[in-house]
């Protein structure tokens, strides 16, 4: 089947009332989830996780991507309200942003993100529909040792750019690896760090780990320092964004939707690097550079395109080859799990139906983000006043509801919290989680390419080097690992006559 | 007033806090060393079991753990060994702390050791008093905690929140929410 009989046959999945109301809702918990300071597009999307265990595969789905979408856009408004990012990737949007909010242009900032948002949204779907297929019918002639080495590249970049130090990233990466061990052995089935609990021998739950580290530290967090994050909020002010200034910023809009497109389908680059890139290639071409970070409309164009864009992009190698490109999909890749679907090249196979139905609920998602952000634009600055005393216990509750009811018992509560220290640990050690949830998920898959290839070769470790395509997996991991090393020699030589710089 | 925060400290509050985060990584690493040490001679052997059939060395159950374990010990070194090429020069530059000073210091400590025994409390009183009302006890306490400045407002989601909850996930999802011993919800 091509393309547009694959679009046809997928389409009685997504044409139905339960799908747009997932699409919508999700937009709208994403919205304002990510205009609240404290909350962010990741949280909002691991605390939704548990309401999708009752829905249909390609519901449950949708909601979660609508969170997604709503998230990432709702996070630039407390960017521009009151200068605090609701997600990282709305930092670069605060640049231009805020100061057009002290300039009582708040409501326009919102507006251009908004448009600027959607646009690059239907650019990076259209992305996703063009290139997920033809990768995966690529990705079919893999066997166990590319994917093996395919893996190891992608689990090497995420630990590379997830946080400031290239060993911390590593470390968080080999944790999530040792945790991804406990449990019944893959090949023999005997017990590995079960210590003869029967709440082990399947492993940890992923969601319990993952609401975990990425909820309860931020609680934590809040416990530790309960009277920080307060800022005012400033008035909307001129709320419309004209054609003129749209068709002024829209160069900046496409080049920033594709740059976000290119960094988005990169495993573990995120939307913060292409918010930021964008940015400031806009204001090296832009006619009006020096109105860059004064408040100039093209600069939160600019930036809100560019971690738009990166939106569908990361479904790419999340559907395509089965390996989550940032947290957000390996969130997704949770819900596919829970409902027996394993994302790769065998579900364009398998289960097109269900991944062509997905295609047409992005597009349609970016539609829905248009009329809900137009809609409640004037309710933002509401949203941001949600007071975090109250915030904060209410998502510990949903956190213990929400993991409870994966397998309805509260074993996995107790794991979650002991994730949530962990997670507290590391946040205030400066130790990247990202890598580790994602190492955690990919893990056993490792793991098990890893045996397979070598059960094919009898242990003979040459099976790792036999195509071409091990080769560029191989390479690309050295080449990686060679640049962020590079990276962090240059950043510790600056740090270090900064040192000598302030003793003079 | 307005929230404006540096996107960058002054410089001597960078390199102090640089320097202090070198020592503290020094710290972590020797963690580090000790956590991948111990997996390798205790955890391992104790709690990885592994059958004599075992074709290859690489197929055992024990390699990966072992491997990864390898991996920690050489991670830890590496960040110990970076941080002390990168020490500061003496200790008495290490004026700037980050985590707050004095009593600050000492409150947020309590209240995370309070939080530590509320999540404890929930897990024990689960059975017992049944989730929703476990979680409402919680809430309450949490806002205490805290000293949420809106305590009408928090009481009121305390009760409501869970409530709400329980109807989607007992009634909708059709989880099994713990009842408790006292208190039987529809």
């Amino acid at each position: 089947m091509n393309l547009f009989d694959n679009l046809a046959a997928a389409w009685p999945l997504v044409a139905n009332f339960e799908s747009f109301f997932a699409l919508a809702s999700g937009i709208v918990i994403g919205v304002v989830a990510g205009a609240i300071p404290g909350m962010s597009a990741t949280m909002a999307v691991a605390l939704t996780l548990p309401f999708t265990f009752a829905l249909q595969p390609i519901t449950g789905i949708l909601l979660l991507l609508g969170v997604y979408k709503g998230g990432i856009f709702g996070g630039s408004i407390p960017a521009i309200l009151i200068k605090t990012p609701g997600t990282p990737a709305s930092s670069a949007t605060i640049l231009d942003g805020y100061p057009m909010a002290e300039n009582g242009q708040a409501g326009k900032a919102l507006g251009m993100a908004l448009y600027a948002s959607c646009t690059a949204d239907v650019i990076s779907n259209m992305s996703l529909i063009l290139f997920a297929g033809w990768l995966a019918s690529f990705a079919l002639s893999f066997g166990p040792p590319e994917f093996f080495t395919l893996i190891l590249f992608s689990l090497t970049i995420i630990a590379g750019v997830s946080g400031d130090s290239l060993i911390k990233g590593l470390l968080a990466a080999v944790c999530g690896l040792l945790l991804a061990t406990v449990g019944l052995d893959l090949v023999y089935g005997t017990n590995r760090f079960t210590f003869n609990d029967p709440n082990l021998m399947g492993g940890l739950n992923f969601i319990a780990v993952l609401i975990g580290l990425f909820a309860i530290p931020e609680i934590l967090s809040y416990v530790w320092h309960p009277g920080g994050g307060k800022g005012t909020v400033r008035a909307l002010g001129e709320q419309h964004v004209t054609f003129a200034e749209y068709r002024r910023s829209f160069r900046s809009i496409i080049r920033g939707s594709f740059i976000g497109v290119i960094l988005g389908s990169i495993p573990g680059i995120g939307a913060a690097p292409a918010a930021f890139l964008s940015y400031s290639e806009a204001r090296r071409r832009s006619p009006n550079k020096e109105n860059f970070g004064k408040g100039e409309i093209e600069g939160v164009a600019a930036s809100e395109a560019g971690n738009n864009g990166v939106c569908g992009a990361t479904l790419i190698p999340l559907l395509a080859l089965g390996v989550p490109g940032d947290v957000i999909t390996a969130i997704v890749i949770g819900a596919f799990m829970v409902h027996g679907l394993q994302p790769g090249p065998m579900m364009f196979i398998a289960n097109a139906d269900i991944i062509y139905a997905l295609f047409l609920g992005l597009i349609i998602s970016s539609v829905l983000l248009l009329i809900v952000g137009s809609v409640a634009i004037r309710l933002f600055r509401y949203i941001v006043d949600v007071p975090r005393s109250v915030l904060m216990p209410s998502v510990l509750i949903l956190c213990v509801f929400g993991v409870y009811a994966v397998n309805n018992n509260v074993f996995d509560i107790i794991i979650m919290f002991g994730m949530g220290w962990l997670g507290y640990f590391m946040m205030r050690n400066n130790i990247p989680a990202a890598p580790f949830l994602i190492a955690f998920i990919l893990g056993p898959l490792l793991e098990d390419n890893f045996r397979q290839a070598m059960l094919m070769s009898n242990g003979d470790p040459q099976i790792l080097f036999r195509s071409w395509i091990t080769w560029f997996f191989w390479a690309v991991t050295l080449i990686t690992i060679g640049a962020l090393i590079r990276a962090g020699l240059h950043q510790r030589s600056a740090a270090l006559g900064l040192k000598v710089a302030s003793k003079d | 007033m307005q929230t404006e925060r540096s996107p960058l400290k002054p410089p001597y509050q960078r390199v102090a806090s640089h320097m202090n985060l070198n020592n503290k990584d020094i710290w972590l690493g020797i963690g580090v060393i000790a956590f991948g040490v111990m997996l390798l001679t205790v955890a391992i052997p104790d709690h990885v079991s592994s059958p004599s059939n075992v074709r290859a060395l690489v197929l055992a159950p024990t390699f990966w753990p072992t491997i990864v374990a390898y991996m920690i010990v050489a991670l830890g070194v590496v960040l110990v060994a970076s941080r002390l090429i990168d020490r500061p020069v003496s200790a008495s530059d290490e004026t700037w702390n980050g985590d707050g000073i004095g009593d600050e210091l000492i409150h947020g400590w309590a209240r995370l050791l309070a939080m530590a025994v509320l999540m404890v409390g929930l897990v024990v009183a689960t059975p017992i008093l049944g989730m929703v009302l476990a979680s409402m006890i919680t809430f309450a306490a949490f806002s205490i905690i805290v000293f949420s400045p809106r305590p009408v407002t928090s009481l009121i989601v305390a009760v409501v929140l869970p409530l709400v909850l329980y109807a989607f996930f007992s009634h909708v999802a059709g989880v099994a929410v713990p009842q408790g011993r006292f208190l039987t919800l529809p």
